[in-house]
């Protein structure tokens, strides 16, 4: 009912103050992607120069042509989508049932739990490269997608978990437990309840877990000795060799590096409405 | 089914404490504890526990490339590394830079991404999925390629900015470097740093923002609270955790920071911008000082739980509330 | 949480355990002989990293090696992947710590020292006369190889520096021929200025203040050394006389003549763009970088073709040229590898007579004086072929990519362009900084 009324109501000074800064917001973050898709389509003469060009009125495909026929660039997609949406599914899977035990579940270790994930955060991965090498040496997973999964796993859980412990936590237990009275079982309770409620929160960790292992670069790149199994991240720079840049075919390299993550966004974009409708929004 | 899914708001359920008669319950809550956590603690027992055993082991020893290559033990020699660590003066200088760099970092994401977040929730629809869209394309984009672009717009030969300004009336930016002095040149850097942490911070917590029933706030509101006060008083509340969360990541990843001032600074940075990530890469690892890096990285960790004690108590706290 | 400590440490003690296992692979280095002879039954997979350098300059060396070297084994696999310059060592750090290692790696011939005294490469010494010509390797890029009197890699090509400049500028200048004084560049320089000056953006010479590669030039061309060995310790020679009169003639020449940044190097933005853009008339520069400067494609400007010259750079001394720094890259063989033989046969397909004909082509210096003085009658590269005669390097010694890394050189030199330090102040902290690191500290 409520929002009926919202919908009706004329649009308000602040709506609009709103949209202007939001605006202007979008413009000025938006610059340096700009950048980059433009000097993706720019031909080559007019992509280093002293007096900027902010238009191209040549657009050309060659350096997308150029980065696409370079080598390895199908197996260095096929390789993230598997390193990537393989990280982001086991680590949500995992993350929640941890999240779930921490915020409605008392047992003993519990701080120590959160505190742990807490301080491995903390450790400069430029300290663990070698360790970690030295251990994925040992059980012969060097130069395999699965031990970098495995690695970006250990990177992008403690986040996730403590990202959806808040979402968990933001959940009054008092929803949960009306819908026991109700009959539900506890896991009903989680599904139908808790679930829906804390999607947001799934959504911004996904995306999160998504472009940390999509975009990583160094473990990648130290872990995969073969270039047919290196991932895209490891496969962009080679468009930076001691003798120069080739900023064509790199950015045009990085813009497709970046459409399926924003794909992968606009998918689940719906859900988050839908998500977020559970809580108040829709009538 | 779907009506089930219609959760009550949360101002519809009775008073906490009138808690439901107890359900039927095979498993103790302790037990189910413990298996929901068990995947997690293997995985990082496996992954992350055996690397950080060895990097404690290893600021004990001397561990050169000799012992590296041929497997042969390195010898223990106690607090050398981080007695070595401890009294170079630079050190202390670089961890003040260091701190100052991470609260203005830190402090501008969150003020910006809290702006973005609200605007997002004020906005009409098609701003919001603008917002929501470059956000999201600024997150793709990556890193390599983000820094590059930056130092290209700033470059002294080639810059964009540079081009830009010197077409007011009355600015000469021919042959500007914005490197010359560290102000400015942390300035640039700031802008990097904060550019790229923003679609984290603000879907993060435009995410936790939508969880907050509208009707709470018309509430307040209503009973003629400003905008401020209603998001002090009511908005920010809720999102406590959530702030807690990415107030602490921040300070992390800002405390670490490497890529955006060794790229920035054509991997040759002055000595007037190491940081903390930069000088244990100089020190450290970029000159195979396995163990003194090692070193550094224990001191590190022991900084940032010093700085983020305060929001880790809260954490804790806030996780025995429910 | 005592528990859980406990079973921490356990569970580390067993990985420990399995580390150590895992660890230690690998035929034992010996001094022994090699065995190129070929071996048709052979199988298996040769794992070579070359720098990414090859894949984009001469990939057709690259496949000529390998065909080379599939005559004589032709049924081993060859894997070449290829490195970054950036990230590299990191790599093969963690790659020679494990088991799984590359057979042929590419150095930088100044990266070489710390992992030549580590142990990480096969010594060579008795195996030389395998590889073409090798008594007359390329002394620079063979010094780089050399650790306490043995070898322990091949030389693959290097690359050394002469001035390029803009023909139809000397010309509108008024310059009929280019300087082979160092006073008659200076002349030109003032002419140039004159001509061009009121362009804020010209630069007679670009001189970007962290190049080190140049500033360096200078030092050794006024009589100067980075560093001397005496008996066992290393005695810097930055602060002696001869250092300062060329580090304030390199100061003097870069205030006269160059509006480049005093904070960047050649490779931020790579000079060559900045020289494409048509406000540089002469740039201190690789072989390649002349080419680029024109070339289609990464930010060079095709319309200057045919408006590059090459000439070497003056001496400030009277010598015939200025002594260039001997840059360039090695090839080497990990101790840890399996295939010792295989890899041998590879790398002298690699950096055979043939093969080294075809790097010359795309723009490199040749790894050994016979084919140097080749190069000599090739007109493209006999610039750079003489001042590579002439050539100096960093000491050979282990803490030596240390100082390179430490960016001790780089910083100061930015510091005495930017006038921030006087040249005697900058010189003296430079060579404290390099004597102690290079005596190990």
């Amino acid at each position: 009912m409520a929002t009926l009324a919202t919908r009706r109501r004329p649009r308000s000074r602040g709506r609009v103050v709103a949209n202007v800064v939001g605006v202007a917001v979008s413009v000025v973050m938006i610059f340096p992607v700009y950048w980059m898709l433009l000097t993706a389509v720019k031909p080559g003469s007019e992509i280093l120069t002293y007096t900027p060009r902010f238009v191209t009125w040549h657009p050309s495909g060659s350096n997308f042509v150029r980065a696409v026929s370079s080598p390895h660039f199908l197996d260095a997609l096929g390789n993230s989508v598997l390193v990537a949406f393989g990280t982001m599914v086991v680590a949500l899977v995992l993350a929640l049932l941890a999240a779930v035990a921490i915020a409605r579940f008392r047992f003993y270790g519990r701080k120590a739990f959160v505190f742990v994930i807490l301080v491995v955060q903390m450790v400069p991965l430029s300290a663990l490269i070698i360790p970690i090498y030295l251990l994925l040496n040992s059980i012969d997973a060097v130069n395999t997608l699965g031990g970098v999964i495995l690695t970006y796993l250990a990177f992008v859980l403690p986040f996730t978990i403590w990202t959806l412990r808040g979402f968990v936590a933001g959940v009054p237990a008092e929803l949960e437990e009306a819908a026991m009275v109700d009959g539900c079982t506890r896991f009903q309770a989680f599904r139908k309840v808790v679930l829906p409620l804390v999607f947001p929160g799934l959504v911004a960790t996904s995306i999160y877990a998504l472009i940390q292992s999509w975009n990583e670069f160094i473990m990648a790149y130290v872990l995969l000795s073969d270039q047919d199994k290196e991932t895209l991240p490891v496969w962009l720079v080679s468009f930076v060799t001691a003798r120069g840049i080739d900023y064509g075919a790199l950015m045009a390299g990085a813009t497709m590096m970046a459409v399926p993550v924003v794909v992968f966004f606009a998918i689940i974009q719906r859900h988050v409405a839908s998500g977020l409708t559970a809580g108040a929004v829709k009538g | 089914m779907s009506t089930q899914t219609e959760a009550p708001p949360i101002d519809a359920v009775g008073p906490p404490g009138t808690s439901a008669p107890r359900r039927r319950r095979r498993m103790t809550p302790r037990l189910v504890g413990y298996l929901l956590i068990l995947p997690t603690v293997v995985v990082l027992a496996g992954v992350q526990g055996y690397p950080l055993v060895k990097l404690v082991l290893l600021s004990l020893q001397d561990l050169t490339q000799r012992e590296l290559f041929s497997g042969l033990p390195a010898p223990y020699v106690g607090f050398a590394n981080y007695q070595k660590v401890l009294t170079d003066p630079d050190f202390y200088v670089v961890v003040a830079r260091t701190v100052v760099f991470t609260v203005v970092n830190v402090a501008l994401t969150l003020l910006l991404a809290t702006g973005v977040a609200l605007v997002m929730r004020a906005a009409s629809r098609w701003c919001r999925l603008l917002l929501t869209v470059v956000l999201i394309c600024v997150w793709a984009m990556p890193q390599v390629v983000s820094t590059l672009v930056f130092n290209w717009l700033f470059d002294y030969e080639f810059g964009v900015v540079n081009w830009l300004l010197g077409r007011l009336p009355g600015v000469d930016m021919d042959n500007h470097d914005w490197y010359a002095n560290a102000f400015s040149g942390f300035g640039v850097i700031t802008l990097i740093v904060v550019w790229g942490a923003i679609p984290f911070a603000a879907i993060t917590l435009y995410a936790g923002i939508s969880q907050v029933p509208k009707e709470l706030e018309e509430a307040a509101r209503v009973d003629g609270a400003s905008a401020t006060q209603t998001f002090l008083r009511v908005t920010y509340p809720i999102l406590r955790p959530i702030y807690t969360i990415v107030t602490v990541l921040s300070v992390i990843w800002d405390f670490q920071v490497f890529n955006q001032i060794w790229v920035a600074r054509g991997s040759k940075p002055e000595p007037e911008y190491q940081t903390l990530g930069v000088y244990s890469f100089m020190r450290a690892f970029g000159v195979n000082e396995y163990s003194l890096g090692a070193a550094v990285a224990v001191v590190t960790v022991l900084l940032l739980l010093v700085f983020t004690v305060f929001y880790i108590r809260q954490s804790l706290r806030l996780g025995e509330i429910d | 949480m005592k528990h859980r400590l406990i079973a921490a440490a356990g569970l580390a003690a067993v990985l420990l355990g399995a580390a150590a296992c895992g660890t230690g692979g690998g035929t034992a280095a010996t001094g022994d002989k090699l065995s190129i002879g070929g071996d048709a039954k052979a199988t298996g997979t040769l794992k070579v990293w070359l720098q990414v350098d090859a894949q984009t300059g001469w990939p057709d060396a690259v496949k000529a090696a390998t065909t080379a070297f599939h005559q004589k084994y032709p049924k081993v696999q060859v894997q070449v992947d290829y490195q970054q310059w950036n990230n590299h060592l990191t790599k093969l750090d963690a790659a020679l710590s494990g088991s799984k290692v590359p057979d042929v790696v590419e150095m930088g011939d100044t990266e070489t020292t710390s992992y030549l005294a580590a142990g990480a490469f096969l010594d060579l010494t008795k195996s030389t006369a395998l590889f073409d010509d090798a008594t007359n390797w390329n002394k620079g890029l063979a010094a780089s190889c050399t650790f306490e009197g043995k070898t322990y890699c091949v030389p693959y090509y290097s690359g050394s520096r002469t001035v390029f400049y803009r023909k139809d500028m000397f010309a509108k200048a008024g310059i009929a021929k280019p300087p082979t004084t160092y006073d008659e560049l200076m002349a030109d320089g003032a002419k140039l200025t004159g001509k061009y000056g009121s362009d804020p953006k010209f630069s007679a010479f670009y001189m970007p203040g962290k190049f080190w590669y140049s500033a360096l030039s200078f030092v050794y061309d006024a009589g100067g050394t980075i560093a001397t060995k005496d008996g066992s310790t290393w005695k810097g020679g930055l602060d002696s006389p001869a250092a300062i009169k060329g580090l304030t003639q390199w100061k003097a020449m870069t205030d006269k003549l160059s509006k480049a940044s005093r904070t960047t190097d050649e490779a931020n933005p790579q000079q060559y763009t900045v020289m494409a853009q048509g406000h540089v008339a002469m740039m201190y520069g690789l072989g390649w970088e002349g080419g680029s400067v024109a070339a289609d494609g990464n930010g060079g400007n095709p319309k200057l073709k045919d408006q590059i010259g090459s000439f070497a750079m003056p001496s400030t001394a009277g010598n015939p040229a200025m002594q260039s720094f001997a840059g360039g890259s090695d090839l080497a063989i990990t101790t840890k590898s399996k295939h010792a033989d295989w890899a041998a046969a590879w790398v002298n397909a690699m950096t055979g007579t043939e093969n080294e004909r075809a790097l010359m082509k795309a723009g490199n210096i040749p790894n050994t004086t016979t084919l140097l003085s080749e190069a000599a009658k090739n007109p493209a590269l006999a610039p750079a072929a003489a001042s590579a005669k002439n050539s100096w390097m960093v000491p050979i010694a282990e803490g030596w990519p240390k100082v390179e890394k430490s960016l001790v050189l780089q910083n100061g030199l930015a510091d005495i362009a930017s006038g921030k330090k006087s040249v005697a102040d900058a010189a003296k902290q430079m060579n404290a900084a390099v004597e102690s690191t290079l005596n190990g500290s």
